[in-house]
């Protein structure tokens, strides 16, 4: 039977990376005295997948994990047992049945909020944000060449409250841009610099199942 | 400080390393004392030693005294400390380390001695301990290779010697009853396990845990995050080995040997896999194959957790423990084989006492077995070696392939690996020096060339680490200037190919008028005063100098298990060899 687990990720917990994440789910699952279902094969592996990995450092109200126990559970017991043996910064927001396709194969977007201070004047800069065309950032990385990436193409919404900037992020072909990405270059396009004091996803939105038709 | 901290974690790799709150770590905010314990490597390193594991459990159980961990930052931590004036702080409670009582400091290899004094610089604590003031926690080093403490002397306060179980409560009494550093150290000074180098070359004598109850076998474990090298649960069922191997330094520092019931063992594991959520449970030792009770222990943890990944670490290389590893894990589809050396003679030169019969018949074994990796580890640069030890390795490689060929049943794998010989303290071959580089690197070439390439693999170790290593093993107390110099130049994680800076070493040890292939190389005379002669590990020196001759007389001496005692003095302390018949 799969679970959809829908816990939130807060404090130092947060600089946990997306394996880790996952191992920490699946020994608080076996100490809450569950038995995890493994894949088929000759390496055999505990049948668990989070939604969409989540940035080392950003906080989070509601991750996704689909899991598989052997047994049938009530939802609401493997949320209060789950709950028990989660170390710190961890909390289960919900459990229930997991029916259909997996939320990893259905994310459609993610939405997040940005604690910024307001020493940019991020009216404007949302104006000219949006008035431009393209949006670029140059993302880095060790012993890779640097890539280009346009914000626009895949952040559906911004905007600003004082002190946030909340926005959504969309899986695009070409992938989707990182959330201190759109704070940063939202404030170049005026060229500030940001100061972001906290980054927190919101939510995950799934795209809803295909309705099947019995025949 | 906690913002700094946490200001600084958003830049760095793997924050996950600094930020404690694993499940089962203890917070004591009422203890009135602090202890910090720390493995001088990353995180990930560090949290799977299972002596720190033991130690962090024993401390906790004193209601009044906290132990909290630490590892070594990785260098991009530390640059962002420095730069933010953050010190060193504990995972529990993000204290400042200098705020203990007790730093204990594990030495479980010699290339982490430069991260000694990274530690203890971070920490804000002068490196050399004449300089510290009462302000300063006590800096006391434990762990196998504290067994030659002399390159480190100048650093440390005090090394603890040995098994912590019983010896290091006196320790901890003296943190706990007595104020004042200089106080304690005066209490410590009465502790026989205990040596004070600032108090002079003094004898001390190695702590042996008697009872080996299974009540010190910690159940609740801190859980690592997914980074650690060991994600698993694991029980100790036997401690001390009497197999007699002469290079072996953990084969004569543990003895004798003392044993688990079975029950207990499995009883310690059950309670372990619930309070961790391990799905894989090790039954530890030095050779567990040799542990009187595996069989019933591996029967009865597999009828209570049939599924359940049950490994076993360091067995003998024969048919019985292959088929023994076979049966506790279906799962696994690798299998690690240590002949250690690849003809006879060599093998009665260092004392393994197996055969080429029983090798071939534990690669078979394994192969029937239905294993697609085979790993076989061997050693270079052993005493007396000749060309005929090194293509036997290759040989080894190339049989080891045939056997799979013919009763392996589909794809397979076998993986050589060498590592290079280095003589360690309390060893027969304590005397000997280790192999000359460029002869190590000329071997190195031929097995690389000589090795087919088709299903085998060949690793080698990395020559610089090992020389860097025999340098360190068995080196006298001026020695330490070296590690400082090193460190002082840039030396880090040695350990770690990538990390290792050979030439803040060779200039450091230049700067003593030596080199690190003299000192690796440096052989002793057999009445030589040894740097670590005042240290009594409870064998008898001449007990290891017969060893050393009987090797030069190419003779393997028998195990005392079974070939009766070959009085090497173990028995003669407060334990003898403890069996489960």
């Amino acid at each position: 039977m799969t679970y959809r687990i829908t816990f939130a990720v807060a404090g130092r917990a947060r600089f946990l990376s997306h394996l880790e994440t996952v191992d920490m789910m699946l020994s608080a699952l076996r100490r809450a005295g569950f038995e995890i279902a493994l894949s088929k094969g000759p390496k055999p592996r505990p049948v668990i997948a989070l939604a969409f990995p989540r940035a080392v450092g950003v906080e989070s109200l509601a991750e996704l994990a689909d899991v598989d126990l052997l047994g049938d559970h009530d939802p609401a017991t493997v949320g209060e047992r789950l709950a028990n043996q989660l170390p710190m910064g961890f909390t289960v927001v919900g459990v229930t049945h997991a029916i259909g396709k997996p939320a990893a194969s259905r994310v459609h977007s993610i939405q997040y909020v940005a604690e910024v201070a307001d020493d940019v004047d991020w009216e404007r800069a949302l104006g000219a944000y949006h008035a431009a065309e393209q949006a670029l950032v140059t993302r880095r990385a060790p012993d890779k060449a640097d890539k280009q990436i346009d914000v626009k193409r895949s952040c559906a919404s911004v905007a600003h409250e004082p002190g946030r900037l909340d926005f959504e992020l969309e899986l695009t072909a070409t992938g989707v841009a990182r959330p201190e990405e759109v704070v940063q270059v939202v404030a170049a396009a005026i060229g500030a610099t940001p100061t972001i004091n906290r980054l927190v996803r919101t939510r995950i939105v799934l795209r809803s199942e295909p309705v099947g038709v019995l025949t | 400080m906690e913002r700094r901290i946490e200001a600084v974690l958003e830049s760095v790799r793997r924050p996950s390393r600094y930020i404690g709150g694993e499940v089962n770590q203890v917070c004591k905010p009422q203890a009135t004392s602090l202890v910090v314990l720390c493995y001088p490597d990353a995180y990930e390193v560090g949290i799977s030693n299972q002596a720190l594991q033991i130690l962090y459990d024993q401390v906790n159980r004193r209601p009044n005294v906290a132990a909290e961990r630490v590892y070594c930052p990785w260098p991009d931590m530390a640059d962002a400390m420095r730069r933010e004036g953050i010190p060193l702080f504990t995972l529990e409670s993000w204290r400042a380390v200098r705020e203990a009582d007790l730093l204990g400091i594990t030495l479980q290899a010699e290339l982490t001695y430069s991260n000694v004094l990274e530690v203890l610089d971070l920490a804000g604590i002068p490196l050399r301990a004449r300089d510290r003031t009462e302000q300063h926690p006590i800096v006391v080093a434990g762990g196998p290779s504290a067994s030659n403490p002399a390159p480190l002397a100048p650093f440390f306060d005090a090394f603890f010697m040995g098994e912590s179980e019983d010896g290091f409560e006196q320790v901890l009494d003296a943190v706990e009853a007595v104020p004042g550093r200089a106080a304690r150290l005066d209490r410590l000074a009465e502790n026989p396990f205990v040596y004070l180098p600032a108090r002079g070359r003094h004898e001390v004598k190695r702590s042996i845990y008697t009872e080996f109850g299974i009540e010190t076998q910690p159940t609740r474990v801190v859980v690592p995050y997914a980074s650690a090298i060991f994600s698993r649960a694991s029980v100790e069922v036997m401690r001390g080995c009497t197999r007699g191997c002469r290079f072996c330094h953990a084969g004569t520092w543990y003895r004798p040997v003392r044993e688990r019931p079975a029950e207990q063992v499995v009883e310690a594991g059950m309670k372990q896999l619930g309070c961790t959520g391990y799905d894989e449970l090790s039954l530890t030792s030095l050779a567990t194959s040799d542990y009187t009770d595996v069989l019933p222990a591996i029967q009865e943890i597999k009828r209570r957790a049939p599924t359940l990944h049950l490994s076993l670490p360091s067995n003998r290389v024969d048919t019985g423990p292959v088929a023994l590893m076979a049966a506790a894990n279906a799962r696994q589809s690798s299998i690690t084989l240590a002949p250690e050396a690849a003809t006879q003679r060599m093998r009665d030169i260092i004392c393994k006492t197996i055969t080429d019969e029983m090798i071939e018949g534990a690669i078979e074994a394994a192969f029937t077995a239905g294993y697609t990796s085979l790993k076989m580890y061997f050693m270079i640069g052993l005493p007396r070696e000749t060309r005929a030890e090194v293509q036997g390795i290759v040989d080894y490689g190339i049989r080891a392939r045939e056997i799979g060929r013919r009763v392996g049943r589909g794809r397979f794998s076998v993986h050589v690996s060498a590592s290079n010989f280095v003589p360690k303290p309390h060893t027969p071959f304590q005397w000997e020096g280790m192999e000359a580089r460029g002869q190590l690197a000329a071997k190195h070439a031929y097995m690389r060339r000589a090795m087919p390439t088709r299903q085998i693999r060949l690793s080698l170790h990395d020559l610089r680490t090992s020389m860097l290593e025999g340098a360190l093993a068995r080196a006298p107390e001026s020695t330490a200037d070296a590690v400082e110099a090193a460190w002082r130049a840039g030396a880090r994680f040695d350990a770690w190919p990538e990390m290792f800076q050979e030439p803040a070493w060779e200039k450091a040890f230049a700067s003593l008028g030596t080199s690190i292939d003299a000192e690796a190389t440096r052989e002793y005379g057999e009445w030589d005063e040894l740097p670590w002669d005042n240290v009594r590990s409870g064998l008898s020196k001449e007990f290891l100098l017969d060893e050393w001759w009987q090797s030069r007389a190419e003779v393997a001496t028998g195990d005392c298990r079974w070939d009766g005692c070959a009085d090497c003095g173990a028995c003669y302390g407060p334990v003898r060899n403890k069996l489960m018949n």
